[in-house]
């Protein structure tokens, strides 16, 4: 994984500590383009290894943002919310493209999570389970939020409770519950026909 | 985004879900059908929910049967799992052969792991256990590739438990487990003299078996080093760690080498003598592993070890005080410099690591006190040679300062004038220790060491110096600012700090409780007034690090009153004012934290105000105040901050309103574009000049209108009353914008739409009074914009549509003038854009001209992009194909010019 520039970023953010508007909206394409990296990582990353994960790596980024002490320690909700969206959003275009382009690309392992260890490898897969978090969304805010983080940024439990300001049961309840209603939307309902 | 907002109905679905499956299987279709009363379908939903968790599990599919059990692999036949991690699975086999019979493990590659590279790195344990023969190290006894292709190992079965449990339940006394812990380093000792790293050490891995022999396992990240590399155990490797064990290198990224493997030891080596980590991960992020392994120093093993009291004193795998002394010293030299944050700072081998441990064990000298000296000098000497020798000094006479005044005391009541002299000049020490050396040491790099020691040291006195000083006021106050100040040192994230918040809290709370009870005997004394409000501030800044909002605000809030009362007590002092408002700065910050509450950032501009106007009264009194006119740059750069954050916050939600709406979403558009309307809303109110806020509020009131305007095909009268209502408000302030600047094709073309939605919603209420109203009105300003020689596409388009409703009573119309801009909006575009096809389609039916409709919107369609089914319908392709049904129903019977719909 290529390490953006991090003397580009400071500076930004030096200049908009100085009260510079235009640095803050160069800054979001920076974030944008490290979390592409981050991304591209998690295109290669090999399914269970135990890598330094691209968690690992965002937080990473969130940290030094925050040692910089140009993002204050409570964003961190706002800011990975922020980027679980976005690496939702770069990954299902990575997968739109090699789906409309039936090549090219390195194949995806999303979800991170193993929660879905029964959805499959394909883009159409992908696809499938993102208009069905698009549905989820519209139902339940709260829950797509949470799928987001575990499944397209490999949160923990305890990371998702902390981001979300939730308890860590409420956490696992919740995720019991739409692990099964995904399964139910992507596999059709056990026993019975298709709807 | 509103994170708490589930439709009822889906909330519904899922309470009955948990409750389905908290009753017995075989209830559970009696009650289902009891909880959803007739509503079949509800049941349906639940029930199909339910049969997904039978089937999909409560964390994924059911566990297939594994299918390595009852496999013969070469010799051996496979009988069930013992573990599996990172690259494979462990499974206990037996040798069935003859009457030979040996239990062995074997260690496949799971097929949902089978990469190449895992595969790569499969294989080379397997060629790396082959080259390895210790008795500490489990055997490689097999191995080979199944006909499908699937490698494996057969390896010596150690039956035992992993090496900290065995320590936790045997209780070995510190020698024995000290030998213990050298069989490891042999055999670790032994890899790398094979040129091979195991990168991977840690408790889990090594087994003791029956006779209390560890033996080291999984050699499934180690590294063989080729020849090329034989001179220095150096690879750059492929970066998997487990965190717990894991050196900084590896985390941070680094050449690994045999201090690699020293390292872990030595985190190994600290857990087994302590009984705890050297590190306590809270959060297993990466964030955190870096922070931690980078910059935070793990209290010497000695100082790790807490005295147990009550019931739990027994269960102590050793008596602590005992363990504690052994400990101090050597044995502590001996670990922090296996755990060296640097490499170069650990003993370079094993071996050399293995042989302070036996010169200790054996009451030598050990190699670990000197260099570390020597090193820490060097450090130190770097930059700042004389305040490190001011340092070391004071350090030295302050031990001694403390004991013999300790001593003095005690003795007798005829001492007492000299005690009391002394007890003096130990204060002076104190404060210049507390206050300047620290200060001093704190510049330097490298030194936490050194801090952290010069804290500890110091509390300790300080407690002392409490218990010995009763009811001594000028005492008291000293002590107080004392802890206040270690307290921040400790873990205040505003200032440099030892990262350590809950001793921070501790130490924090004890300035806090002496300070309340020095205010009580002083009730009018704004001296106390200002201790407890430092302290308070303290331990809200300590909370806010920590990520406790309610509680930082809670005690901010407090350091706040108390420092503003204790600041304008006379006489008035400029220093005490800028204390005041900086408190007032972090109590901002902990409001302008939390997003999307309007309420909170309404707050965190009051505070940052006040802090400002606090500032500037510091300066008046003192315009050299250095810390004031610091403040004051800051509040205004926080100012700003918030503002922008909360501006971007607010544009994106308004965008998402925008948008949700053409996919169906009318309620979560509503929802976003009341959120950024309260943004908005209190932005403008703060900034009632600035033209860029009217125009944001103005947008985000139209698509709130918008929203429920859409929605109110399916919803009610109410929506259309609110949709009608939201409007109103956004043509107010296009109004106002139009009043300051007059003409303004935005800000007309913006009214001439609004006004337009708004004859609509008044016709479709009943209301033709205030529809005609608004339709002159919308008609005047679209000619106006429209008939400009610049004119743009969007008040061409708009203008199009106005004089061409259906929605509205067909007298209304003026179709010739409608014509005339959609037929300029295709020259415009060359004919290429289906929007404005699709509008002059639109405009030719409404003037029957039937067979040109038709040419148009046939070529409109043509134009759109693919459409892929289970997408949602975009919206001018909703449009386009509505037009172009109406067409075909108007084919045969051209409609007359002027027909109502």
């Amino acid at each position: 994984m290529s390490e953006p520039n991090p003397g580009e970023i400071t500076q930004l953010l030096h200049q908009w500590k100085d009260g510079n508007r235009d640095a803050f909206d160069q800054l979001m394409p920076l974030v944008y383009s490290e979390l592409r990296n981050i991304a591209t990582g998690l295109m290669r990353r090999e399914r269970g290894g135990h890598t330094l994960q691209p968690t690992a790596l965002l937080h990473e980024l969130y940290f030094r943002l925050v040692q910089q002490r140009r993002v204050g320690i409570g964003d961190h909700s706002h800011f990975f919310a922020f980027a679980a969206k976005l690496m939702r959003m770069i990954l299902i275009d990575h997968a739109r493209a090699r789906s409309a382009q039936r090549r090219g690309g390195p194949n995806i392992r999303v979800p991170l999570s193993d929660e879905l260890s029964w959805l499959g490898d394909d883009e159409s897969d992908l696809l499938d389970l993102n208009r069905a978090l698009d549905r989820l969304e519209l139902m339940d805010a709260r829950k797509a939020r949470m799928i987001e983080l575990r499944f397209f940024l490999a949160f923990t439990v305890v990371e998702i409770a902390e981001t979300l300001e939730i308890s860590k049961a409420t956490v696992d309840r919740d995720l019991k519950f739409v692990r099964c209603w995904l399964y139910r939307e992507l596999k059709g309902a056990p026993g019975l026909p298709p709807a | 985004m509103d994170p708490g907002s589930a439709s009822e109905p889906f909330r519904l679905v899922e309470t009955l879900f948990h409750r389905a499956l908290a009753v017995p299987d075989e209830e559970r279709e009696s009650r289902l059908a009891e909880w959803c009363g007739g509503d079949a379908e509800l049941l349906r939903e639940v029930r199909s929910l339910v049969g997904a968790f039978t089937e999909a599990g409560a964390s994924g599919p059911p566990p297939a049967p594994d299918p390595w059990i009852g496999r013969q692999l070469g010799h051996y036949c496979v009988e069930r799992l013992l573990g599996s991690g990172g690259s494979g699975a462990v499974y206990l086999a037996s040798r069935t052969d003859g009457e030979f019979h040996m239990k062995v493990a074997v260690k496949v590659l799971a097929s949902r792991f089978t990469t190449e590279l895992l595969q790569e790195r499969f294989i080379a344990e397997r060629g790396i256990l082959a080259s390895l023969a210790h008795t500490n190290i489990a055997r490689l006894i097999d191995g080979g590739i199944t006909s499908a292709g699937e490698v494996y190992v057969v390896m010596e079965y150690v039956d035992g438990p992993p090496l900290d449990c065995w320590v936790d339940q045997h209780r070995p006394p510190l020698d024995a487990l000290l030998r213990m812990f050298l069989a490891v380093c042999d055999a670790v000792e032994y890899a790398h003299r094979n040129l091979v790293l195991h990168r991977d050490l840690k408790p889990a891995n090594i087994l003791v078996d029956g006779e209390g022999h560890p033996k080291l396992l999984d050699f499934g990240n180690a590294k063989l080093l080729g020849p090329e590399s034989s001179g220095r155990l150096t690879q750059l490797g492929f970066r998997a760690f487990t965190p717990d064990f894991a050196s900084p290198e590896q985390v941070l990224g680094g050449p690994l080498t045999a201090a690699t493997d020293v390292y872990s030891l030595g985190v190994i080596l600290y857990r087994l003598v302590t009984g705890k980590p050297p590190y306590a991960f809270k959060t297993y992020s990466g964030g955190e592993y870096i922070h931690v392994l980078r910059d935070y120093d793990p209290p010497a093993p000695s100082a790790a070890i807490t005295r147990v009291v009550g019931p739990a004193a027994h269960d102590a795998p050793f008596p602590p005080a005992q363990r504690r002394r052994q400990l101090r010293g050597d044995l502590d030299a001996i670990v922090m410099k296996a755990l060296g944050k640097e490499a170069d700072r650990r003993y370079a081998t094993v071996a050399a690591f293995a042989a302070d441990l036996r010169c200790f064990l054996e009451a030598r000298p050990v190699t670990a006190r000197v260099p570390t000296l020597r090193y820490r000098a060097r450090k130190f000497l770097w930059r700042r040679r004389r305040t490190v020798v001011a340092a070391l000094i004071v350090a030295g006479l302050f031990g001694a300062g403390v004991a013999s005044t300790l001593r003095a005391a005690r003795t007798a009541r005829a001492e007492e004038q000299r005690a009391n002299r002394q007890f003096r000049d130990v204060r002076d020490l104190n404060r210049a220790l507390v206050f300047e050396i620290y200060d001093a040491v704190q510049a330097l790099p490298g030194s936490t060491e050194v801090q952290r020691s010069l804290v500890t040291e110091s509390i300790d006195y300080i407690d002392r110096l409490h218990r010995e000083s009763p009811g001594d006021a000028d005492v008291g106050i000293d002590v107080v600012e004392a802890y206040t100040r270690l307290g921040n040192l400790q873990g205040n994230p505003y200032s440099d700090n030892l990262s350590d918040p809950d001793r921070a809290l501790e130490t924090l709370r004890k300035a806090l409780d002496l300070a309340r009870s020095l205010a009580r005997n002083n009730p009018n004394d704004r001296r106390m007034q200002r201790l407890m409000g430092l302290a308070e501030q303290g331990l809200g800044e300590v909370y806010f690090g920590k990520r406790d909002v309610a509680s930082a605000r809670a005690h901010l809030e407090e350091a706040a009153r108390l420092l503003d009362a204790a600041a304008h007590r006379p006489p008035l002092s400029a220093p005490a004012l800028a204390e005041a408002a900086s408190v007032q700065g972090v109590l901002g910050d902990t409001y302008s934290s939390s997003l999307g509450r309007v309420e909170d950032r309404a707050k965190a501009d009051a505070s940052f105000a006040r802090s400002e106007a606090l500032d500037r009264e510091a300066l008046e009194l003192d315009p050299a105040q250095e810390r004031a006119r610091r403040g004051i740059a800051m509040m205004k750069m926080q100012a700003r901050r918030s503002m922008a954050n909360l501006r971007l916050e607010a544009m994106m939600r308004t965008k998402l309103a925008a948008i949700l709406p053409s996919i169906g979403a009318f309620d979560e558009g509503t929802a976003q574009a009341r959120a950024a309307l309260r943004v908005y809303e209190s932005v403008a109110s703060l900034d009632p000049e600035n033209q860029r806020s009217q125009v944001d509020l103005a947008n985000a009131w139209y698509y709130y209108a918008e929203s429920l305007d859409y929605k109110s095909e399916k919803g009610g009268k109410r929506d259309l009353e609110d949709a009608r209502r939201g409007y109103g408000k956004a043509l107010a302030v296009c109004q106002t914008l139009l009043r300051a600047s007059p003409g303004h094709s935005l800000w007309s073309s913006m009214a001439a739409e609004t006004e337009f939605r708004i004859s609509n919603l008044s016709e479709k209420l009943g209301d033709r009074p205030a529809a005609e109203a608004a339709f002159q009105r919308a008609r005047a300003l679209a000619i106006q914009i429209a008939d400009r020689e610049d004119a743009g596409q969007a008040e061409l388009a708009r203008a199009a549509v106005i004089f061409s409703s259906e929605d509205l009573p067909a007298a209304w119309r003026d179709l010739p003038r409608a014509r005339r801009y959609a037929a300029r909006l295709n020259d415009l575009t060359g004919g290429t854009s289906p929007h404005y096809l699709y509008t002059l389609a639109h405009i030719c039916r409404l003037e029957g001209k039937i067979a040109e409709a038709r040419e148009l919107i046939g070529k409109a369609e043509g134009l759109l992009p693919a459409h892929a089914p289970p997408d949602p319908k975009p919206y001018l392709r909703r449009q386009i194909e509505d037009e172009a049904r109406a067409i075909s129903a108007a084919g045969g019977s051209p409609a007359r010019p002027g027909k109502s719909r």
